[in-house]
């Protein structure tokens, strides 16, 4: 017999790989709608980082003088109810939102995912137990159980987190065990468990690692919403308790009252809740599709 | 988990040659090597049935798929068993029932003498060692974020073999047996064709040295061309690493190239037994003579003067099989008889009908010889083909409506 | 006048990623009730070639970018989509390898033939139904008033093509695409289907032309074969010369790959070595040269026409007459052909142009 065949490489595979990641990452880039709402994004994170630095004034700063001043050379995006900047407080609103939002979503992706595991990875009653106290939370409109544990717990900015964790934890949980018991049929997997490969080590090399992708696609979207939903219970009051604290949502509610008087108060909150919550959307959906595993056959 | 039946019915006998370095060699070859080469694995009666629940809250066990139905054989070290059948046979997971990626429900599996059963925790893992699969999807079978090194350095890796420095050694050598360049280990299984992936998959059966392969359908899902290097470099591989094989396939051509003995498989059963060259040329079950007589040939003048014997109807489903021998609702052979009765209600066990030849039907000596064995083996000489008075009661063609009627899924 | 003229056809995907050269420059023809087969493996340009007759390419990707196809004197390929519907399940039909997934699963049978035999003749429901059910039962489905009504899953995969070619024959097309039919059966269910194909085909006068890898399904089914290679076409040939004188060294090689039932003494298999082609190329020289065991330096550069075998042989493209052409520079002889591999003294397959050359073994590594 002949000496064994040394095989060609995939053409055009010349170049050394660095992976699905970077090769999504490529592809997000190609994707415009994602690119703008990667800009979006960027531009409230440098909000809210970079808020003590670039506003022109203080957060606290204001004289009831100045009070109801619309968009101006000195306060380029008019005054509040107290006279203070409103630019200033639009940039330093940014940081609750996204240490709010990012925070919750964590917890929720942290809560939600091991709930999945178990349920997916254990199976049987202990499942079942499981997805029907998810079921439970699902059942509950999302507002109200926030509402109903902030009432419990209390205004503050941890109970804000939690209370906004919790309604999406279903969803992770849901997710991360669909995508286990989906994973756990799969070849790959089986060919670990035939090579003596103990279930931790499957769960934690070869399912995990795959079944991230469409979690981390819902966990930018879930953080779109998030921002709304911070702001949503500022607006019913339900926000951060110091009412020196910019915070979004709870500007609307200062700002409706005013809404004749002084309607760019409620326009521009308005807005970057909108241009944030659009710039994670996008950016969830191009993951989404630039993540799908299409491989090249 | 259920003890095992004793006095297997199914016992292959000893007298079967181990493998040559020549696969399907002449026939009753004493061949070189030992003639009664060691049992490596025992399986007896084995059944996988997987349960058919119903209901939403309380499940209730209403039946069971019967996947594997009581299959019994013996495969000697350094021989190559092909494992052949349609889909729904059962051979998959006979094969994987030897891995334990399924559990028996009943039946045994010893592996080198011991009853695998009993296994648990690390005597298990030192006994998958031993024993390894190549799947037959190459890619599904890789994990699309590990690095062909990775993947083929994985079982060296769990059963803690060899210093890091060792293992990478040892990886890149082993790319480079399976024809890949070994600068490919930090690779993503993406960027290989199917055919490197597949060898990538071998490269991982072997990285612990086994003693058993049992490969799945390992070449089904490749290009013609590329089926051919893979076969190659299977047979290579076992002369220069004596491996035993447990060969699964569907198709019959390929099985009878690569293997010393095949074990045809139908709705879960063994219904014929022999060496690859006793099963081509002298099959005595009907459902092998069919099973023959279906496969195309690449030359039109062969297949010119073929006279194939169709089946009626679609295989049963593994949930009800028939009563009595499970291929009576298609078989030519019970329709050439008149219908006899035993067909219907006595299931035939695998016996002997001639040396290191098992059988599973009650007239498997009608078939011998009988005008449907010679066409289908090509043994039917140039002069006499198929005439319309000899063949016709047999050769059922598919205008008639089939009785057998298909369960809705 | 044949039924089905196509010339020098190109189809080319345009992505993103770049451009794909499925199909570089194939012509055939096919008089009526011929059988041609389409034999190749995945990506060589089979598939690709008939989706492009019937204007079903993929689409934004998919364009035909040269050539012209001729049905019964119709140009193809400038027909306005309107009109190509009213042909396609008329005039051309095309079965598919997954019935499953051509099926629709939430239609019952009935709703989907008397949706198909009504959308090309006048007819009433009732009218449909009945047509329908005595195409059922000319394709052997058991009690077929009754399985009318059931749905795609409640049939096994056999059961299902032999719907889709009822369905296909439903309206008596001049010419029927099977593209893989019957990849995805077991092999005595293949039997079955291809036995009705072939069967209700030659009955009906259809032309067939019959895709697949299989080349034992095409010794028996077809009469003529092409036999393509990234696009395209590299030997054609009556199927009796085809296997009695293969040339072509790809054809060389697949039928050494292939370990074949009658044999009587174990064949050493002589794989082909290399991987199928990148089709994100453009090709340059003959596409199969990267893996051809007789290839020439002219092989790297210059793509070999279709030609006939004999030079002197006047050129019949169709019928039981075809001449046999292939696309080489330098063919196996008969010898090599029966050997599968060189067995001239000394030679070996040139080099890519411009590589270090030291070891010359014929299993060399190529860069693609």
């Amino acid at each position: 017999m002949s000496a064994p065949t040394i095989s060609v490489t995939a053409p055009g595979a010349t170049r050394a790989s660095h992976g699905l990641w970077r090769d999504a990452l490529r592809r997000l880039i190609r994707n415009k709608p994602a690119v703008l709402g990667m800009v979006c994004i960027v531009i409230f994170i440098a909000a809210a980082i970079l808020a003590p630095v670039i506003a022109p004034y203080g957060p606290l700063a204001g004289t009831l003088a100045d009070r109801y001043q619309p968009p101006n050379a000195a306060h380029l995006l008019g005054t509040d109810t107290q006279g203070r900047d409103e630019l200033t407080r639009i940039l330093y609103g940014a940081q609750v939102s996204l240490q709010v939002g990012v925070i919750a979503v964590i917890m929720a992706l942290v809560m939600g995912g091991i709930i999945g595991a178990v349920a997916g990875g254990v199976g049987g009653r202990i499942d079942a137990v499981l997805m029907r106290i998810v079921d439970v939370l699902l059942a509950i409109p999302g507002i109200l159980l926030a509402i109903g544990i902030i009432a419990w717990l209390d205004r503050g900015i941890l109970q804000l987190m939690l209370a906004i964790a919790v309604t999406y934890v279903p969803i992770f949980a849901r997710l991360l065990r669909g995508s286990l018991l989906a994973l756990r049929e799969s070849d790959y997997v089986t060919a670990a468990r035939s090579i003596g490969a103990s279930r931790m080590r499957i769960l934690l090399r070869h399912m995990l690692p795959n079944a991230l992708t469409p979690v981390i696609v819902s966990a930018t979207l879930v953080l779109a919403t998030a921002i709304i939903d911070i702001a949503g219970l500022g607006f019913l009051g339900l926000g951060p308790p110091d009412p020196r604290t910019a915070e979004w949502g709870t500007m609307l509610t200062d700002a409706r009252k005013f809404l004749t008087i002084a309607p760019w108060l409620v326009y521009f909150p308005g807005l970057a809740i909108v241009i944030s919550a659009i710039g994670f959307n996008l950016v969830g959906d191009g993951l989404r599709e630039s993540l799908d595993p299409r491989l090249r056959r | 988990m259920t003890s095992p039946e004793t006095g297997p019915a199914g016992a292959a006998t000893s007298s079967v040659p181990a493998s040559s370095s020549v696969p399907g060699g002449p026939p009753g070859s004493a061949g070189p090597g030992p003639s009664d080469a060691a049992v490596l694995v025992d399986v007896r009666e084995l059944k996988v049935w997987f349960p058919i629940t119903e209901g939403i809250v309380l499940e209730r066990h209403v039946g069971d798929v019967r996947a594997v139905d009581g299959v019994s054989f013996k495969l000697r070290r350094g021989e190559t068993l092909g494992l052949v059948g349609e889909s729904g046979c059962g051979k998959s997971t006979t094969g994987r029932a030897i891995i334990r990626l399924n559990a028996p429900t009943a039946g045994s599996i010893s592996f080198d003498g011991v009853d695998l059963a009993g296994l648990s925790g690390s005597e298990l893992r030192r006994i998958r060692r031993r024993m390894q699969m190549i799947f037959q999807d190459p890619y599904s079978s890789l994990n699309p974020r590990m690095t062909a090194g990775g993947i083929v350095g994985e079982p060296l890796d769990i059963h803690a073999i060899g210093s890091r420095r060792e293992r990478q050694e040892r990886v890149r050598e082993l790319m480079s047996t399976v024809g890949l360049n070994p600068d490919f280990v930090e690779r993503y299984p993406h960027e290989f064709s199917g055919g490197q992936r597949q060898r990538i998959g071998v490269a991982r059966a072997l990285a612990v040295n086994p003693d058993l392969i049992v490969a799945d359908e390992p070449i089904s899902a490749l290009d013609v061309s590329i089926q051919a290097q893979i076969i190659n470099l299977l047979e290579r591989l076992q002369g220069e690493f004596d491996l035993t094989y447990l060969f699964i396939a569907h198709d019959l051509s390929v099985v009878r190239h690569i293997s010393d003995r095949i074990a045809v498989m139908y709705l879960g059963r063994i219904v014929e037994l022999a060496s690859s060259r006793d099963l081509n040329r002298f099959p005595f079950h009907p459902y092998t003579v069919a099973l023959l007589s279906a496969i195309p040939i690449p030359d039109p003048v062969v297949e010119s003067r073929r006279r194939r014997i169709i089946l009626r109807g679609d295989v049963p489903s593994p949930a009800a099989p028939p009563s009595g021998c499970r291929f009576h609702t298609r078989c030519w052979l019970r329709e050439k008889l008149g219908n006899p009765e035993e067909c219907v209600t006595i299931d035939p066990e695998l016996r002997v009908i001639a040396s290191g030849h098992e059988v599973a039907c009650h007239f498997a000596e009608k078939v011998d010889d009988s005008p449907e064995q010679l066409q289908a083996t090509g043994r039917a000489s140039a002069s006499t083909p198929a005439a319309p008075g000899t063949a016709p009661a047999s050769a059922v063609t598919d205008e008639r409506p089939s009785e057998a009627t298909t369960p809705p899924a | 006048m044949a039924l089905l003229e196509v010339r020098d056809l190109v189809v080319r995907f345009r992505t993103h990623e770049g451009t794909i050269f499925a199909v570089n420059g194939v012509s055939f023809d096919l008089e009526p009730g011929e059988t041609l087969g389409l034999v190749g493996e995945s990506g060589c340009g089979k598939s690709v070639t008939n989706l492009a007759l019937m204007r079903l390419l993929p689409k934004p990707a998919g364009h035909i970018e040269g050539g012209t196809v001729s049905f019964d004197g119709l140009d193809l390929v400038s027909l306005p989509e309107s009109d190509m519907r009213e042909l396609r399940g008329k005039e051309i039909a095309m079965i598919f390898q997954d019935p499953m997934t051509s099926l629709n699963p939430v239609l019952t049978i009935r709703e989907q033939m008397v949706e198909t035999i009504q959308a090309h003749r006048k007819t009433t429901a009732k009218e449909a139904r009945v047509r329908a059910i005595e195409l059922l039962g000319m394709v052997g489905i058991p009690k077929p008033e009754t399985r009318l009504d059931s749905f795609p899953h409640q049939f096994s995969g056999g059961m299902r093509q032999r719907v889709m070619i009822a369905m296909a024959l439903a309206l008596e097309p001049k010419l029927m695409i099977a593209d893989e039919p019957t990849t995805a059966l077991d092999v005595t269910i293949q039997a079955q289907v291809l036995e009705l194909l072939r069967r209700l085909t030659t009955d009906a006068g259809t032309a067939l032309i019959l895709i697949t890898h299989d080349l034992g399904v095409v010794a028996g089914m077809t009469q003529r074969i092409n036999v393509m290679y990234a696009g395209f076409i590299v030997e054609t040939a009556t199927t009796a010369d085809l296997f009695a004188a293969p040339s072509h060294p790809y054809t060389v090689g697949l039928l050494h790959s292939i370990p074949r039932l009658d044999e009587t003494r174990p064949q050493e298999l002589v794989p082909i070595e290399g991987t199928p082609p990148d089709q994100r190329r453009a090709p340059v020289g003959c596409p199969f040269a990267p893996r051809c065991a007789w290839r020439l330096p002219v092989c790297w550069t210059d793509n070999p026409p279709l030609v006939p075998i004999d030079v002197n042989a006047r050129l019949v493209v169709s019928g039981p007459n075809a001449t046999h052409q292939i696309a080489c520079h330098n063919p196996p002889t008969t010898e090599e052909s029966t050997a599968g591999r060189p067995l001239r003294e000394g030679f070996v397959p040139a080099p890519p142009p411009g590589s270090v050359v030291e070891d010359l073994a014929p299993t060399e590594e190529v860069l693609a």
